[in-house]
């Protein structure tokens, strides 16, 4: 199985190091209109004291079944191993793309050619990992096979509860 | 051994038969293609007439026949398909019979030109082929001054910005009170109007093509009712699309503007598929049966049909009338029904517009100027409402929704 970036909704705090991250290894600009390709959506519900606040970070998912990619008129759009890439040489800027893309992620440069996140494939490639994984302080971000990381998950959770119950039988 | 043809060489038949072989098929794959060529994709050709892409690009599996070799398919170029009989499994073109197990109709639809008196004259273009592409090109080296494009179109509004950019007067027509008539409530399309029009675009609707003579170097066209002609260079027609579908027998296979096909793009008829612009599918919202000429449909319905061919079941809910179009530097996005509403409401901000209509509280379509971000999250979301039923007699909309509603 091909590796990716999950998020922990639990652990995400809206810090937006991540999207600083994504921008400074993608060359972003916001003066000249680039965004970050990963962006940080806070969700509020209710009213104090019974509210609710969430926050997620979200970037190109690199859908299996991807609807931009199907919808692309001349196959600028491509799988590569794991993720969804950008032939931005062919990319024609007729944001088929955007209507597709079920989170909202298509955006377009100067040149109305489309960017998004390329699950930093240069860093991948030399055996790092994807920037707003390595800066993520919660670890809300990692980056893995799915299976993988579901199962540190559930080990890191089976050891906390141990420790817990072994601080409550000191105590 | 299966001998499967394949009608119709475009995107929906090159999903079938990926499809197929993606899904353990190793029998004979058979094409039969019109004319010569690779597949192009017909949304291109503008952007090739216009010189803003290579040839190459308008052929998205590549110029030449390595996506044949590569999913040994048999290309029969030059073959336009005369007759299908159901009843003994066998199709007829110019060379003779040919024999198949199943058979899948994909032969994409063609420019509707209505005779009018000059319909026929040289000055007189049509955007659909790549030929149509190189023979518009052909015809923008002889520099002419002015067009007139008859169809408000999302094809029309293509031609119209590259007339533009290329520094032609431009004059757009089209029978409809507005641009865009299918997809754009008028509010909607009278601010596109008027930007059009900031951008020198003439602009004349309720406007019907009455005939076409040939003037000093050019066309001259009336419009029924309408006193004054247009006098242009060129004429392009395109008022819109019909299914090539006249060698379907409808007594054996069910057709009204297409070819009629269930959720696993069955045509009727036991081992006959249909997808792409040929065939009328499921439009999620109305239940009923319409085309939906899409390049992303006819690719998901030649997948679906290939898959069940393949004997591995695959059904498609359908699919919602959408459209994105970018020209002029403005988006236009038209989302499922913009008619047939009880309560709308508009807002423009920060120079974009939206409008969100509703009926019995549900959103049932949606209008949108310059505001792409977020329109896939919509529209899925509205999708999503749709095939899970909420909008029969539910008043809610999906928190995404309003989410969107108030962020967009």
């Amino acid at each position: 199985m091909n590796k990716t970036i999950l998020i922990d909704l639990e652990l995400c705090v809206g810090c937006g190091a991540c999207s600083v991250a994504c921008m400074d290894q993608n060359d972003s600009f916001p003066e000249r209109g680039d965004g970050s390709f990963r962006r940080i959506y806070q969700i509020e519900e209710g009213n104090f004291p019974e509210s609710f606040i969430q926050y997620i970070s979200a970037s190109c998912m690199h859908c299996e079944d991807a609807p931009c990619l199907i919808g692309c008129p001349t196959g600028a759009i491509y799988r590569s191993g794991g993720s969804v890439q950008v032939d931005r040489d062919i990319c024609i800027g007729c944001h088929s793309c955007a209507l597709a893309c079920p989170f909202g992620v298509p955006r377009y440069d100067e040149e109305n050619k489309m960017r998004k996140c390329n699950l930093c494939e240069v860093r991948v490639e030399n055996g790092l990992k994807p920037a707003c994984v390595k800066v993520c302080p919660t670890q809300a971000l990692r980056f893995g096979e799915p299976n993988e990381i579901m199962t540190e998950r559930e080990h890191e959770t089976s050891a906390g509860l141990i420790e817990a119950m072994r601080r409550i039988s000191r105590g | 051994m299966e001998k499967i043809a394949i009608i119709g060489n475009g995107c929906a038949s090159v999903a079938c038969f990926k499809a197929m072989r993606s899904c353990g098929y190793d029998g004979e794959l058979h094409v039969f293609a019109k004319d010569g060529g690779a597949v192009y994709n017909p949304m291109l050709t503008t952007y090739y007439a216009s010189s803003r892409i290579g040839w190459e690009i308008m052929f998205p599996y590549g110029c030449g026949n390595e996506i044949y070799d590569r999913y040994g398919v048999t290309l029969h170029e030059h073959s336009a398909v005369t007759a299908l009989s159901v009843k003994n499994r066998s199709l007829t073109t110019e060379a003779g019979e040919f024999d198949f197990t199943k058979c899948l109709i994909a032969t994409g639809a063609s420019p509707l030109v209505p005779p009018f008196p000059g319909s026929d004259l040289p000055q007189v273009y049509v955007m659909r082929t790549a030929a149509d592409a190189v023979k518009l090109r052909g015809a923008m080296e002889k520099k002419p001054r002015r067009a007139l494009v008859v169809g408000a179109s999302m094809v029309g509004v293509k031609l119209v910005e590259m007339f533009r950019q290329m520094g032609l007067e431009v004059t757009l027509a089209d029978m409809a009170p507005h641009i865009f008539p299918l997809a754009a409530h008028a509010e909607t399309a009278h601010r596109i109007e008027s930007r059009l029009e900031g951008m020198g675009v003439a602009l004349r609707f309720d406007a019907a093509i009455d005939r076409a003579e040939a003037a000093t170097g050019g066309i001259r066209a009336w419009f029924k009712g309408i006193a004054e002609p247009v006098e242009a260079d060129i004429l392009l027609m395109c008022i819109g699309v019909r299914a090539n579908i006249g060698f379907v027998n409808g007594d054996e296979i069910p057709v009204d503007k297409g070819v009629l096909v269930d959720a696993r793009m069955e045509a009727g008829a036991p081992g006959i598929y249909a997808a792409g612009d040929a065939a009328q599918g499921r439009n999620i919202q109305t239940g009923r049966n319409e085309i939906i000429g899409l390049l992303a449909n006819a690719r998901r319905q030649g997948t679906a049909a290939g898959r069940n061919m393949a004997g591995v079941p695959c059904e498609l809910p359908g699919e919602v009338l959408h459209n994105i179009t970018h020209f002029m530097g403005i988006d236009f996005i038209g989302i499922g029904n913009v008619r047939d509403y009880d309560q709308a409401e508009a807002r423009e901000d920060s120079g974009c517009f939206r409008q969100i209509f509703y009926k019995n509280g549900a959103v049932v379509g949606a209008n949108f100027i310059d505001l792409y971000e977020n329109s896939g999250v919509f529209k899925t979301a509205f999708v999503r409402d749709l095939i899970r039923g909420r909008t029969a007699g539910n008043p809610r909309i999906t928190p995404v929704q309003a989410y969107l509603l108030k962020s967009m």
